[in-house]
């Protein structure tokens, strides 16, 4: 008699994607940002927070790659310690925008009919409100603050993931293994969350990657214009503006470095998105 | 005993379209029956409507007895329902998940239907298996690695699962190659003769339905137009449109004929 | 009379596998051959090397010749010239129609732009064809959403033949339609034929619809063709085990069967056949050891081409007739 196992090994996923050059490339990007995110501040060489006037701007110089910024503290250190809310911050936006987005998308995508041209219009609404202006209207209500600006930027993203998903979801309700299990009896619940979910999931992943670039380039801007994380806190949008008056003085590196990291990020998350997403459409 | 399916003036609307206008049948117990038509007849739209995909417009639909003219309303009907009568679709590249293998698919049936414990269950899913002649290595495989016929020997199988009364099969075997549809065709028969089961075949192979159904009704834009013990109707038809497909079924020293000639240019 | 179409040692590998081993037939001018096979067998790619359409990274080897010249060698003004002379059907016409376009932009593109004809020319031209197929003119100004199935087919059968080919390459062309357009698209067929002179190689799964239609058939299996046969001995006569297998395998509209006599296992493709045996062998009810050590060649018998070792031995007790 044979032993059976309905264990991990009967569900499968779809054949892998193929990453390419560009891909590994952004693949070792981001991983290194994860990595400073997670052990930044204990692998920074100097004190990131300790101002020192005495060496302000100073370049680059021995145990001190990237120099000093305009209060005399060392420029790598504080980009590895403002590595981690730059990291956390648009990973909270991306999980509170991807799970509403993906619930709304499978609603709408489900019932059909009435319920989803409702959730559909509701979208169409929040579609008007930019990301960056709700975040200026969470400062003034809420103070300003990394919590408030994540998220606005979350509500602001929402129908966005919920559009693009609805279509994927739609796409697998139709499907006649869907009407199998409802013909089954199977709960809404567990069709929804055993198959149609899993089905999507190479779609969802990518999304989160794209969505990772859109947050973090749209926090940095909400930090840069100081209504996000405060200063003298480390983080990457912050630096930016610290330092942005040293690009006119002939000290440019504090500045350029951390956009320089954003822009590096923000590419990186987009080219991985960009393969994951290329391997959709295989059956 | 009553009839395992028992439809009475169904009736189907799209606006103003009028898909399937006042259709009656009966299976009996271990009978089977065929609904043979060509596109537009609304053979589909009927076999939807048993099935609950489709609300009726008009009409009564009852199996093993339990009325089922409108939608299940809770949890519990539907799996009631899905234990009177089940569903295998045509095509044998979309009615399985891509990601579970034969085995998590009627395990998961199994599941749903009832609380068994799981050598019960993993005892019933290698009985299934076997039934529609499933090896071990395609038990345990994605749908991806199995051909056609394969994949819909798991949809039947996984229909099963839920000992329903009557199966529909909805042009079920129309995909496969020749000489697999021989051997789906001659797998649903044995079933028949094991389990007893009912067939409500829709198709439009007059061919398959002689083989595997003893009674047919042939529809054609929505109406029934004739009915009758299947060789009958196949061997001396009445009806215009039931003498048309016979006669539009290639065979030795067939001369198909035109109906509309060519038109003159110019008109 | 010279032959119209030659196909002979046909072999296509994609990648590293092998689609078609072994394609070898010939069509005279206005015959009709039936290819019939089931998945894997080749018969699509057959048609597609024929029409020089194979896929990017298909490799061919064998001849294919028109006329006389060899097809794979033709390019520039020959090449356009085979391809007015060669037309295809396929088994979706929506795949193969663009749906912005209305259908006389469709049917009078390739003469005026290849064929230099004027617009006004190539407009009466169209709807003479759509008269042809029993389709009104009207039609030239519809969308192809606007049309059934069976009526886009005649559309795509009708700007076939526009060009005035001498062979119409057909895969599959009415598996998609009811079975009573499938016969009226036939029958447009068999008519245009013989108005037309045209020479049809009609691909098919279906060995009943070919042998009707056909003056003979080839049957393909595992990339190779295994019989060619006149189409009305097929059945009484054939001339390889797999095609009276096929032929029996298939229900019977006259009476219920207790069991229908299906062929074990399942059909190969050109990629898993074996190199030195029958391919169909271990499906065969009249192996012997001698099957499996030795590719079978193509050979003559009766009038009619088979590839089994055992065709000689075999004859006559193949039949429908012989009660296999």
């Amino acid at each position: 008699m044979t032993t059976l196992s309905f264990t991990k090994t009967s569900r499968f996923t779809k054949a892998p994607a193929r990453l390419g050059k560009a891909g590994t490339a952004a693949a070792v990007v981001v991983a290194i940002a994860v990595f400073a995110a997670i052990f930044g501040p204990w692998l920074a060489p100097g004190n990131p927070d300790l101002p020192d006037l005495q060496i302000a701007w100073v370049g680059p110089a021995a145990g001190h790659l990237l120099g000093f910024d305009f209060e005399g503290r060392d420029v790598l250190s504080r980009l590895l310690a403002g590595a981690q809310s730059a990291m956390l911050g648009p990973l909270a936006v991306v999980v509170l925008a991807m799970a509403g987005g993906t619930a709304f998308a499978l609603i709408s995508a489900w019932r059909r009919g009435a319920t989803d041209a409702v959730i559909s219009s509701g979208m169409d609404v929040l579609f008007a409100f930019p990301g960056i202006l709700l975040a200026v209207l969470a400062a003034t209500v809420f103070g300003a603050g990394l919590v408030a600006a994540a998220v606005a930027l979350s509500i602001a993203y929402l129908p966005y993931v919920a559009r693009v998903l609805r279509a994927a979801a739609l796409k697998e309700r139709n499907q006649p293994y869907v009407q199998a299990l409802e013909v089954q009896g199977a709960s809404v619940p567990r069709i929804c969350l055993t198959h149609i979910l899993p089905n999507m999931s190479r779609m969802i992943v990518a999304q989160a990657t794209v969505l990772f670039g859109y947050a973090m380039v749209d926090l940095a801007a909400i930090s840069f214009l100081g209504l996000g994380v405060q200063p003298p806190a480390a983080n990457w949008g912050v630096m930016i503006s610290e330092n942005e008056p040293g690009i006119l003085q002939g000290y440019p590196l504090p500045a350029l470095a951390a956009a320089a990291c954003v822009v590096f990020v923000v590419i990186a998350v987009n080219v991985l998105g960009e393969r994951l997403l290329e391997g959709e459409g295989h059956r | 005993m009553p009839d395992v399916l028992a439809v009475e003036s169904l009736r189907k609307e799209y606006g103003d379209l009028v898909a399937v206008d006042d259709v009656s049948f009966a299976i009996g117990d271990g009978e089977s029956l065929a609904i043979v038509g060509e596109s537009g007849s609304g053979k589909t739209t009927i076999a939807r409507m048993i099935i609950g995909l489709e609300r009726p417009t008009g009409g009564r639909i009852s199996a093993c007895g339990n009325d089922r003219s409108t939608p299940a309303r809770s949890a519990s009907k539907r799996r009631q329902r899905g234990r009177e009568v089940q569903i295998v679709f045509q095509d044998p590249y979309t009615s399985l998940d891509p990601r579970h293998s034969a085995e998590t698919a009627i395990d998961e049936v199994l599941r749903i239907h009832h609380g068994w414990q799981p050598e019960r269950r993993q005892a019933r899913v290698a009985e299934l298996a076997g039934l529609v002649g499933l090896d071990d290595r395609q038990r345990a495989v994605p749908p991806r690695s199995l051909s056609g016929g394969q994949r819909q020997r798991v949809a039947i199988a996984r229909a099963l699962a839920a000992e329903p009364k009557i199966l529909i099969l909805d042009e079920s075997v129309a995909s496969l190659d020749v000489s697999i549809q021989a051997q789906v065709l001659n797998l649903l028969a044995d079933i028949r003769d094991a389990t007893g089961i009912s067939y409500l075949l829709i198709s439009h192979d007059l061919a398959v339905v002689r083989q595997l159904t003893e009674q047919v009704i042939v529809m054609q834009k929505g109406s029934v137009v004739e009915r009758g013990p299947t060789g009958a109707v196949l061997d001396d038809p009445r009806h215009p449109y039931t003498r048309l497909l016979r006669e539009s079924v290639p065979r030795p020293g067939w001369q198909p004929r035109r109906r509309i000639s060519a038109l003159p240019v110019g008109d | 009379m010279t032959n119209l179409l030659e196909v002979a040692g046909l072999r296509v590998t994609l990648g590293a596998g092998t689609v078609l081993r072994g394609v070898d037939f010939a069509i005279r001018p206005g015959e009709a051959l039936g290819l019939v096979g089931e998945s894997g067998s080749g018969k699509s790619m057959t048609a597609r090397a024929i029409g020089r359409l194979l896929p990017r990274g298909a490799r061919s080897e064998g001849t294919i010749a028109f006329d006389g010249a060899d097809v794979n060698k033709l390019d520039g003004k020959g090449l356009r010239s085979y391809r007015g002379q060669v037309a295809m059907v396929f088994q979706d016409p929506r795949a193969h129609i663009n749906p912005v376009r209305r259908i006389g932009d469709f049917m009078t593109e390739a003469l005026r732009t290849n064929g230099g004809v004027r617009k006004a020319d190539a407009y009466e031209l169209a709807a003479g064809m759509l008269g042809q197929v029993g389709l009104d003119t009207g039609n030239l100004a519809k969308y192809p959403h606007q049309l059934s199935g069976g009526m886009l087919q005649r559309v795509m059968i009708a700007a076939a033949l526009l060009t005035s080919p001498r062979l119409l390459l057909a895969d599959e062309p009415t598996t998609a339609l009811d079975v009573t357009t499938q016969a009226e698209v036939m029958a447009i067929l068999a008519e245009l034929r013989r108005d037309f002179g045209l020479a049809l190689l009609f691909i098919t799964h279906d060995l009943e619809l070919a042998a009707a239609v056909c003056d003979r058939t080839a049957v393909m299996y595992a990339g190779q063709v295994v019989e060619i046969r006149d189409s009305a001995l097929l059945h009484e006569d054939p001339l390889h085990p797999y095609t009276a297998a096929l032929a029996a395998a298939r229900p019977d509209i006259g009476r219920t069967q207790a069991r229908l006599r299906a062929i074990p296992g399942r059909p190969l493709s050109g990629f898993e056949a074996p190199g030195h045996a029958c391919a169909f062998a271990p499906r065969c009810a009249h192996d012997a050891p001698g099957c499996y050590a030795e590719l079978p060649a193509l050979a003559g018998l009766d009038g009619g081409l088979s590839r089994c070792l055992r065709a000689a031995q075999l004859r006559g007790t193949l039949g429908v007739t012989a009660g296999a």
